[in-house]
């Protein structure tokens, strides 16, 4: 059984004449890795939003499992990103009050399940942010504050990963580690995760590329 | 703690002067309802005290009973003091000289426990010290019995020698009795015993008593309490006061929530919308809209909370030093009123949950939308811009002919501005009730205010020419500020529109007439109220100068003489030197003439000098001299008529003074909270626009440059709400004032000119304010960050 599911997905934003999605459909099955490229304004980031729940499309069905999500109210929704959903942007978008710690066991302290000292230490390891677990996010650098919004996507362990060219504003080193720890929460640990790109090094990684070109999505390069 | 509540405190605390300006704002509100309240609550008490100061404070005299009773009665617990009378009958005291008293004289036993009482009561000499001396009633006094004379009195067979050591006021308004003799003894004689007593709950007195009374057989229609003073604690059964009472706090409890309401409401807005990213983001990541409500909703309360704090005790320290302040000001014009600061539980509670309950309700909407903000946004608009109409964009004719170009800018970002209406609105509201309230309560006063007059006035009757005697008996005396020496008389207006009325002739020497007069026979007019058939009421000259060029002068007591035609000019009373102030404005219209006129005319008129009054009006400083002025007057003219107008003015001034002190302080305290609303206000938006600020200045704007623009652009909206809070302050005044003219004759619509100053000044400081502060922040951001950061 396919853990996503789009269906005819339509998403015309307000004021604009062509969709921005026009009738995507999309199965996804569990445990796959998967890349979507596409040139910038086609659409990519919208499908992005609409799969994690953080936006509504304009007509179709979005199904995690047998949920249709958009059938969900605010509250079942916001529930639905805090425990099934970890998402990536491009800008890193921590809450530049709270310590790098503090940012990545944010979404399980809203979940009343405050997170283990085990388990923090843990994923600050593999971070790599243990000597920055009291830092502010203004003394971080580019990579650092992305590696904390990853750390922050996967502390509940959600069974999708969505990422929104999560690399794009790093160097060469900085992405190659961003994805390492995709790909480890992929293999390891058997999530989910779809990937926005634009660097083809990147997108060769991935088992499955899709194509975004003017609202319409395609398999393959 | 929760991470929620965690955030919060981290948020306030990292915007700390947000949060400050927060606090200081509430912490405004808050001490105008601390101080509102037990403002309201002492000046209560003391009117209590006030009214009760004839009575020693004793609010209540029980039936008389015997002793028992009386015992038992003392041990209520509704009873704080106690004080005892008892009559021991009526007496025969020698040499009565019946004619002047009805009725029988009674001898009155008291205890020394009312002592305070008989103070208030004396008219002349000390209270008893010894067994053997007592008062006596003023009108008793005779010339062989009179202070120092010992007196016989005769009662229940027996024969008393006493002496007289002081005399007691018939008027005085105590529930001893006053009107015969009156002796102090610890052991009080006889069966007929009367209790007084303080109450410990005023405020539910009457039932009280009444119920106390009937629980120890006595007749209930012997019962007498202090119904003035326990009218004001509301304890007089009488609920239409009571009512009045309540609707006044109500309306004054409803101003202070709106202002405080649109201020704590406009503060949490503006929090609220300064984070919206953060909330989307929040939202992104899993937090419930009901949590984010939460969130707001504890930030507005740990906000609250320390203002309170705060409030409660500048208000009650602000309140104890304006007592003092009000209490010297009496004092200074001998007005017998003492403030005294009472603080209870009940009005400290009552102003915690007040401003609990407002900032529950004004966060209420500011919640509701930061629990609306969609993930959304938090991640694609990293930097929102506003909707804006195809209206908006086009420029004004403002905008196309300012050709500075940060004056421009100014201009139409101040177009642009979507948080502008709410601005404008505030700053409106602000401007409009300072100036509708202060003009309202300034033309409200003017109409209890005692018309401005002399402080003395003699007439001499019937005694010639004393005008000179007057002279040099006013120049002994000290503390006069002005003084008009006139002889007077009154003629009719026989003919033309103002038939029938009376006119004073006021005859001034010819030096003064020419003086102040330029020599003709003027018309001193007065502005009276009238009301028409249909019940309109207008404000008008007593005699129109239009319809009344000529006047024929007659005497009214001799018919048969001709009369004198006159075609006098006319002056306002309160323009005319020497006389303004000196006469009461409402008075009758009055003609100056010289005395060389008045002989000329005497003969038609049938009058003759010695028909001419003098008399004398004198205004004093300090008032407290009023005294000392008739008492040289009375030493010289034993039988001048003399109207002590700074003592029948007393007692009404004093109030009127509280009242107004009151009022100015609740005005004061008002457009300060409004005004803190709009310096917040202010200051929000320029942190807000500090991002925007910063990207003007990464492209090589100069902070001057920058503040131009900013102070052109605040200008623009101060302007504009100022001009439309006067708009709407003159409104209000002039609504609130026909509101009152129906109830008060006399009074008459003043325009706000001043407050309409005043309040510009105001925004005038806080505009340069607002330029300081722009100043401060250009010269000290970190361009960079702003520039590059995402929240
Ligand atoms: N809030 C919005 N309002 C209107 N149009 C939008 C909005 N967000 C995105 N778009 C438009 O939708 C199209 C797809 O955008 P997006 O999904 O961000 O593209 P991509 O991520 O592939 O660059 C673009 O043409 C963009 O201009
Ligand atoms: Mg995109």
């Amino acid at each position: 059984m396919p853990i996503l599911t789009a269906t005819d997905l339509v998403k015309t934003y307000p004021e604009e004449e062509r969709p921005a999605l026009d009738h995507v459909n999309l199965t996804i099955e569990p445990g796959e890795f998967v890349t979507i490229v596409g040139p910038s304004g086609s659409g990519k980031s919208t499908l992005l939003h609409l799969l994690g729940g953080v936006d509504r499309p304009t007509s179709g069905q979005v199904q995690l499992y047998d949920t249709d999500l958009y059938q969900l109210n605010e509250t079942q929704l916001a529930i639905f990103r805090r425990r099934q959903v970890g998402l990536i942007y491009q800008f890193f978008n921590l809450i530049p009050s709270l310590t790098v710690a503090e940012n990545i066991t944010l979404p399980s302290e809203l979940d009343g399940k405050p997170v283990s000292e085990g388990q923090l230490a843990l994923m600050l390891d593999q971070l790599g942010l243990t000597a920055k677990r009291n830092a502010l996010p203004a003394q971080l650098s580019g990579g650092q504050q992305q590696r904390v919004a990853i750390g922050r996507a996967l502390i509940n362990e959600p069974a999708i990963v969505l990422a929104d060219e999560p690399t794009g504003n790093l160097d060469q080193h900085n992405s190659q580690e961003i994805m390492r720890l995709l790909h480890y929460a992929n293999v390891k640990q058997g999530q989910t995760v779809i990937v926005i790109t634009h660097d083809p090094q990147v997108a060769a990684q991935a088992q499955r590329v899709m194509t975004m070109t003017d609202g319409h999505l395609t398999e393959g390069r | 703690m929760s991470i929620l509540t965690k955030l919060g405190w981290r948020q306030l605390r990292v915007e700390r002067g947000r949060t400050l300006l927060t606090i200081a704002a509430m912490t405004l509100a808050a001490t105008l309802a601390v101080a509102t309240l037990v403002g309201l609550r002492s000046l209560q008490d003391s009117m209590y005290q006030y009214q009760l100061s004839s009575t020693g404070g004793m609010a209540v005299a029980f039936p008389a009973t015997a002793a028992q009773t009386v015992a038992k009665l003392s041990a209520s617990p509704l009873l704080t003091k106690t004080q005892q009378y008892a009559d021991e009958g009526t007496i025969k005291v020698d040499h009565t000289k019946t004619n002047d008293i009805t009725g029988a004289i009674h001898l009155t036993a008291v205890t020394p426990a009312t002592k305070p009482a008989l103070k208030s009561m004396l008219a002349s000499g000390r209270l008893p010290q010894a067994a053997d001396e007592v008062l006596l009633a003023d009108v008793l006094v005779t010339a062989q019995r009179k202070l120092g004379s010992t007196i016989q009195v005769k009662s229940a067979g027996h024969t008393h020698q006493y002496r007289v050591v002081g005399t007691t006021n018939v008027y005085a308004s105590s529930f001893i009795p006053t009107g015969g003799v009156l002796r102090i003894t610890p052991h009080l004689p006889g069966r007929r015993i009367t209790l007084l007593a303080a109450l410990k709950n005023p405020a539910t007195g009457k039932a009280d008593m009444v119920s106390l009374t009937k629980a120890h057989d006595l007749p209930v229609s012997q019962l007498r309490l202090a119904n003035q003073a326990l009218k004001v604690m509301w304890g007089a059964g009488d609920t239409k006061a009571r009512t009045t009472q309540i609707i006044i706090v109500l309306v004054m409890l409803a101003v202070i929530g709106a202002v405080a309401l649109i201020m704590i409401y406009t503060s949490i807005n503006l929090a609220v919308q300064a984070r919206r990213q953060r909330y989307g983001l929040l939202r992104t990541i899993g937090t419930t809209p009901q949590q984010i409500r939460l969130l707001v909703v504890q930030e507005s309360l740990l906000l609250v909370l320390p203002a309170l704090l705060l409030g409660g005790v500048i208000g009650i320290g602000g309140l104890a030093l304006a007592l003092q302040w009000m209490n010297r000001v009496l004092a200074g014009n001998e007005l017998p009123v003492i403030l005294y600061l009472h603080v209870d539980w009940l009005p400290l509670v009552g102003a915690a949950l007040f401003m609990v309950l407002v900032t529950l309700l004004a966060a209420a909407r500011p919640a509701r939308r930061a629990s609306r903000v969609t993930p959304i946004e938090a991640i694609r608009a990293l930097n929102p811009s506003p909707r804006l109409t195809a209206r908006k964009l086009r420029p004004t004719w403002l905008i196309r002919h300012l050709h500075q170009p940060m004056l421009k800018l100014g201009a139409i970002f101040d177009r642009r501005d979507t948080r502008r209406g709410t601005m404008l609105v505030l700053l409106t509201v602000t401007v409009a009730l300072f100036i509708g309230l202060t003009s309202f309560v300034g033309n409200f006063w003017r109409v209890f205010e005692s018309p401005a007059s002399a402080d003395v006035i003699a007439t001499l009757l019937g005694q010639g020419d004393q005008t000179k005697q007057l002279k040099r008996t006013l120049a002994k005396v000290t503390g006069i500020k002005r003084q008009l020496i006139v002889r007077t008389t009154s003629v009719m207006i026989k003919s033309g529109k103002e038939t029938g009325n009376d006119l004073t002739l006021y005859v001034v020497p010819e030096a003064q007439l020419a003086r102040d007069f330029g020599g003709q026979p003027t018309l001193l007019n007065t502005k009276v109220f009238y009301e028409t058939a249909k019940g309109r009421q207008y404000y008008a000259w007593q005699i129109n100068p239009k319809t009344n060029r000529r006047l024929h002068l007659v005497n009214g007591f001799e018919a048969k003489k001709a009369g004198q035609w006159i075609a006098p000019q006319y002056m306002a009373l309160s323009k005319a030197p020497g006389f303004k102030g000196m006469l009461y404005p409402d008075g009758l219209a009055g003609l100056v003439i010289s005395l060389t006129q008045f002989h000329q005319w005497a003969g038609k008129l049938g009058m003759k000098d010695a028909d001419l009054t003098s008399e004398v009006a004198v205004k004093l400083s300090p008032k407290s001299q009023h005294t000392a002025v008739i008492k040289a007057l009375r030493s010289q003219f034993g039988r001048a008529q003399i109207a002590d107008v700074v003592a029948d003015n007393q007692q009404s001034e004093a109030i009127i003074t509280v009242v107004r002190l009151t009022a100015w302080a609740f005005i004061a305290l008002l457009s300060l909270v409004c005004l803190a609303t709009v310096i917040n206000h202010t200051f929000a938006n320029l942190t807000a626009s500090r991002r925007s600020l910063a990207m003007l200045q990464s492209i090589g704007t100069t902070p001057k440059q920058v503040l131009t623009m900013q102070q052109g652009q605040y200008s623009l909206l101060l302007v504009q709400g100022w001009l439309l809070g006067s708009l709407l302050g003159i409104g209000l005044s002039a609504l609130l004032f026909r509101v009152m003219a129906g109830a008060y004759s006399n009074a008459h619509f003043v325009w706000p000119g001043v407050q309409i100053l005043v309040a510009l000044a105001a925004l005038m400081i806080v505009w340069l304010g607002f330029g300081f502060a722009t100043w401060r922040m250009l010269n000290h951001q970190n361009i960079d960050e702003l520039v590059r950061s995402s929240d």
